[in-house]
Order: C-alpha cells, then structure tokens, then sequence
C-alpha cells in the first residue's frame, strides 16, 4: 500500500472517535483542508461527503491499517449505515454535529452525526449543529475545528496540539448500549416520525438574527443531499451534464434526462443547485419554501426538522411525476412549479402522548417507485430485471 | 563519524562520492540506524534543479520527503508550518530533539535554497530541535562549497559545509573480499534459511565453492580493467559495481553445471572479464570522454574513395 504523506500519530486516537476527528488533527498539523485528508483516507470527494460519516468497512479497515489503529477502531470510525439507503442516510447529518465539551478536548465520535441522537451522552450538553456566531452549518470537509463561512473557530485554536492531541477527552468513548431516551430527537415511528416535545430548541441555536433561515436552508440542504445520494444516484451524472441555467421556474427546461430535470427543477426552487454537485451552501431559506412552513415559534424544532426533510421529498415526487409523464408522451420540455396541494406541512403533524409529536412520511420505496417510472426514457438509465414495474408498485 | 559530529554543535555536513558509490545505501542505513535505535528523526529526499512558480513551498514538501505530484493530491496553505509541525510529532513520537535532513543530490542546491535551510534550521533550534543537514552528492558539491566561499557566502559553508567527507568506494582485495563473505552469510530470499551463494550458485555451493575465494580475483580483474581505460593503479571502484559483478559472477557460476569449484579462478578468466564488463565500470569512466582523435590518414582515404565513387566520367 502506498504511504500516504500525513503526519500522524497513533496516541492521537481515542477510543470512540470518529474518522473526521482523526482528519481534523492531521489537517491542522498539515495546514489542509479536512476534506484534502478524507479524500486520501476514504477517497471521499464533495459529491460523496457522506462517506466522511459512513464509510464502508473495507475503507475503514485500510484507514486502520495506514494509521496504525486498534482492531476495535474500525467499529467506531464511522456509521454503521448504508449511505445508499434513504431508510439509513436520512438519520445522517453533513454537517458537523458535536458537544462543544467533548470537541474542547479535540473529541467528535461518528454517533454526534445521527440526527436522531439530542444531547452528548457523556456531558448531557446539546449537540451543536450551526456555527455559535453566524449560526452556518460547518462543512465537514472544511478547515479544521473553524467556521468556512465566518471564519471563526468553533474551540479554541490549539495553540498546544503536541500535547492536546493526546490528552484524552474524559470519558471513555464508550457509547451507551442502550440509549437513554432523553437524549432522543426523534424516533421512526410505524406512519411516521415521533417527535420529542423540545421546548428550547431555537434557543439553542440563537447566536444570529436570521438563525431560523440559516438553519432550515441547512436542513433542507441535508434533506436534498440525501435524495442525490439516494434515490437519484443514478441520475446524477445526468444533471452534471445538462447545461447550467437559472432557476427553472421563469420557464420551461429542456431535458434529456427526465429525473435529472426533476431533481433541477425542485432544488432549483430552493436555491439548491449546488447539492448535486456537492457544493455547501451558506444562504438562507427562499420564500418559495418558506411559505409553505409553519411561522417560527409555531411548531418545535425537530417538528420543524421532519417537515424540513419532508418537503423536498413532496416536491421531488410531484416534480419526477410530471417530468416522467412528459417524456412519456415524447416531450423534451416541461416546467415544474411547486404547487400547494403538493406539501401541506401543517396537515402532516399530529399530537402525540407525553407531548410528542408525529409528522406523517412517504416512505422511501415510494420515492424510488416514483423515480423509476420517471426514469423510462432517461438515456443513462440502467437496465433494470423484467419483473421490475414502477407502475404497478406506484398504483398499489 | 556521524555521531561524533552529531555531538558538536555544527549543524551540516557535506558528503560526497561519484555515481553507484553506495550514497543511497548509506542514507538508507543512517535512517534505519535511527529509526532503530530512536536517535532521532531522518527527513530524506532528492534535490532537483528548477525554480518555477511556487518553488518554495515544494521545496517545503520535498523536504518532509514528499514525492513528486502529491501537492494536487493534497493541497497545503502553509507547507513550512506542515513540516515544522510534522518535525515537531516525528520528534515526540521517538523521544529526540534530533532531526536530520538528508538531502540526495545537494550539487542541485541553489542558494536561494540553501537560504530556505538556513532559515530552517534556525526555526528548528529556536523550538529546541537540533537539526543537522546531511548534504549527499556528486564531488560537484564540493566546487559548490568553493563557489560559495569564493561569492563570500561563508554564512552558509560555516553553517553546514565546513565538515566534507568523501565516500570511499573499494580500494583493496580485502574490502571486495567483506562484500563476498556478507554474499555467502547473508540469507536470500528473506526467510529461506538459504544464503545469496546457495541460492544463485547451489551445485556450486554444495560442492563447498564460497564466493569469498573469488575476492582476490575479482579485485584483480577490476584493476586490470581500470588500468586498460586509463584510471590510474590505484582506483577507488564504487561498491555498487563490486555489487553487480558479483551478482553477474554468481549467476555465472550458477549457470555453469561444470563449474570447477577446486580453484579460485583467474581475473583472466572469461566469467571474471564478462562480470567486471557487466557491472557498467567501463560505462562510468568512458561516459562523456573525449572522443578519440580523428584519424588524418584514414580520413584523407576515405575522402579520396568518395571522390572516385562520385566522380563524373
């Protein structure tokens, strides 16, 4: 195996942490961007971040090997989930998620990136998800431990990483069996997701006038990265390759690709071009999809984070649905505009016991069923078995 | 020696051997010796010549021992930080406030370059390292040394040049017969429990043949062939062609079913000529000669001869 040229050292790794928290420290010592070090380690590029949190075990048996870790380092490095799977990716966050006490000792454990999991087990602090001065999401392929957008450091800078780097964080990095409901955001529910009622939630995040902006963007940013790293997968490539124009909804877009064009379509609305190409995103919410979410204060934050995950989902089904149907009929044009009967985002939530929540979901096979009928005509498109019918899976 | 000047306060040395003299092979043994017995840490890379656009900063990289095409890989904002603070980790990790730089090819020094040591190795002492320049090259290094004094650059010779040494390469029987007797000892292929003797010769050397019996021929027929091409009686011959002719010698042997393993053989032999032709002795002292001198007579016929064939009748 070739010798990779980072500067490492195996006392650097603590039991639990996470293959960012290892790029991290080998970036600051080499001045590189996190994302120049996974990349080598992981082979993970922007289109591809995910594979920073959940990469597959062969890579992770060879970062263990190149690093000289411990045998059970390859169980805590990344997620086990299958960044495939929409049913596994949607739980991932792209963003930094860390306990501001566990990464004041240089510690991030891969479990912070569960969008499902609150507080930090250990501290019982809430896990940070924006920038604390302009409340960003942290690009997890950015400069170590900093802000990319404001520049500012999310720990102090480590003016003493010789012997920092080494210290261990505290705790024993052991991750508890069972996890304490407390810490829950939210569980998978039979029709939907159950909410933990999360009365300081926005509080947590109030370090900016436009906080709330900030962090649906972000939210609606995951959301869309998740559906290119999913379900549209395959059509990628196709959209890299249509011409780039503005947002489609001024007029009609030619397409080539029926799925591409949808996906163009719906996360062009939401100010999202840049999702399919992996670039990270610093603006704030567009109206288009602010007028479809409840008012701020309305409704808690991880309400708010299931509707956030939920509609570009509705807009993305609507939008294959009607690009598929016009290459159905030989079209090569078509125009897409978010219409009201497609997210209804108040109609979705329902009260549950002990104040919880429940925010109605399509299922993902609903989506994939919906992208297969609208990827008959894609010229890319992979052969798929005989027996395989979107169709008849969409009817029933 | 290198202990010894370890110990003192210079902070370089300039060693120097012409091509196939083992230079590498003493790099390479310096850094196993220290990695072994975690003296210090050894940073070794190959100068090349060139000042594009961005030198320094890649000259930062080829220090930490970097190759070639990695800076596109994996992009730096500051490749000196990086090395420091890669020194900074390669220092705690074996316990040393050693450092040793050795740098392959230094006659491709430039002194913008050899400013870029300077200052780093002063950043190196100021955060309590000791750093030491190993300057390897060609005997041009040495000219550069003069050039530097000669341009009152004494900064830079006092800095890490006072001290050269010249790699010595074989000058004697009993330094060609140390090299034969490791050839008889040393195990090949790792882990075989065979020697290098019995694994290119082995009817040769279950019959009792030792290669160390060839030493005082194979000496021989190098200086008879250094003195054919004019290299003086005494020639230093460079180990690494010592090295081939052996290996060529060997694989002689060995393809010989009927090789007589009784005598030592001659340096007149035809397995000692073709061994000492195949080691690319004669190649390294012929190499860029000047060409032979024309021959007027010879030229004045050959004209004549053109003449007649071109002539119009």
């Amino acid at each position: 195996m070739r010798k990779l040229p980072l500067t490492w050292n195996p006392a650097w790794f603590h039991h639990g942490a996470s293959l960012w928290c290892l790029a991290a420290k080998i970036a600051h010592v080499a001045t590189a961007r996190v994302g120049a070090v996974l990349g080598l380690l992981t082979g993970a590029t922007e289109q591809s971040r995910v594979l920073a949190w959940a990469a597959d075990r062969k890579t992770i048996s060879q970062v263990c090997e190149q690093l000289e870790l411990p045998d059970k380092a390859a169980t805590t490095l990344a997620l086990r989930a299958d960044p495939a799977s929409l049913e596994q990716r949607q739980h991932i966050n792209l963003g930094l998620r860390w306990c501001p006490e566990c990464l004041a000792s240089w510690y991030h454990t891969a479990r912070f990136q569960d969008r499902r999991i609150r507080l930090c087990p250990w501290h019982r602090v809430r896990l940070r998800e924006t920038c604390p001065y302009c409340t960003r999401s942290i690009d997890p392929f950015g400069r170590p431990w900093r802000c990319d957008h404001c520049s500012q450091p999310l720990v102090a800078d480590p003016e003493h990483w010789l012997s920092g780097f080494k210290t261990k964080p505290g705790h024993d990095g052991l991750w508890p069996r069972l996890v304490p409901a407390a810490i829950l955001a939210y569980e998978e529910h039979e029709h939907g997701v159950l909410c933990r009622p999360d009365k300081d939630g926005e509080l947590s995040l109030k370090a900016h006038g436009r906080y709330l902006d900030f962090w649906q963007h972000a939210q609606l940013y995951e959301s869309a990265s998740a559906l290119w790293d999913t379900i549209l997968r395959d059509h990628r490539d196709c959209a890299l390759q249509e011409p780039y124009g503005y947002y489609p909804h001024y007029y009609n877009l030619d397409f080539a690709c029926p799925v591409a064009a949808a996906g163009r379509a719906v996360f062009g609305q939401m100010a999202l071009d840049g999702a399919m190409r992996g670039a990270w995103s610093h603006q704030s919410v567009v109206q288009t999809a602010y007028v479809t979410l409840p008012a701020r204060g309305a409704v808690s934050l991880e309400v708010r984070r299931a509707l956030l995950r939920e509609l570009p989902r509705a807009w993305l089904a609507d939008s294959l649905m009607l690009f598929g149907e016009a290459s159905r009929l030989g079209r090569t044009s078509a125009r897409w505009e978010p219409h009201p009967a497609a997210f209804q985002g108040k109609a979705l939530i329902k009260p549950w016991s002990n104040g919880s929540e429940l925010v109605t979901k399509r299922p993902a096979s609903w989506l994939e069923a919906t992208a297969a009928f609208s990827a008959e005509k894609c010229p890319n498109r992979k052969a798929l078995p005989g027996t395989w019918d979107p169709l008849k899976l969409l009817l029933a | 020696m290198l202990n010894t000047v370890l110990q003192t306060a210079e902070l370089g040395m300039v060693l120097t051997a012409p091509t196939r003299f083992g230079k590498s092979a003493f790099i390479d043994e310096i850094e196993a010796r220290f990695k072994r017995r975690k003296g210090g840490v050894v940073l070794r890379s190959t100068m090349t010549t060139g000042h594009a656009k961005g030198w320094e900063n890649r000259f930062y990289r080829r220090l930490r021992g970097e190759e070639e095409g990695v800076e596109s890989l994996f992009p730096q904002q500051n490749p000196k930080t990086a090395l420091l603070r890669h020194i900074q980790n390669e220092c705690d990790k074996v316990g040393s406030p050693v450092v040793v730089f050795a740098l392959d090819e230094a006659q491709n020094l430039s002194i913008p370059q050899l400013d870029v040591l300077k200052e780093l190795s002063e950043n190196l002492l100021n955060m309590g390292h000791k750093p030491f320049m190993l300057l390897v090259g060609q005997p041009e290094l040495l000219r550069l040394r003069d050039w530097l004094r000669e341009h009152l650059r004494q900064d830079i010779v006092q800095r890490f040049m006072l001290r050269a040494t010249v790699l010595r390469g074989m000058n004697s029987a009993a330094d060609v017969r140390v090299l034969l007797r490791h050839t008889d000892s040393a195990v090949w292929p790792e882990n075989s429990g065979r020697t290098y003797t019995a694994h290119f010769a082995p009817a040769a050397w279950t019959q009792g043949w030792r290669i160390e019996r060839e030493a005082e021929g194979l000496w021989l027929a190098f200086l008879h062939h250094a003195t054919k091409l004019g290299a003086g009686k005494s020639p230093d011959i460079g180990t690494q062609f010592v090295a081939q002719a052996q290996l060529a010698l060997l694989q002689a042997v060995g393809m010989d079913a009927v090789h007589d393993v009784r005598r030592p053989m001659t340096p007149e032999s035809s397995k000692m000529k073709s061994a000492v032709e195949s080691s690319g002795f004669a190649e390294s002292l012929t190499l860029g000669a000047k060409p032979a001198e024309p021959d007027d007579k010879a030229d004045a016929k050959a004209t004549r001869r053109w003449l007649r064939q071109t002539r119009y009748t």
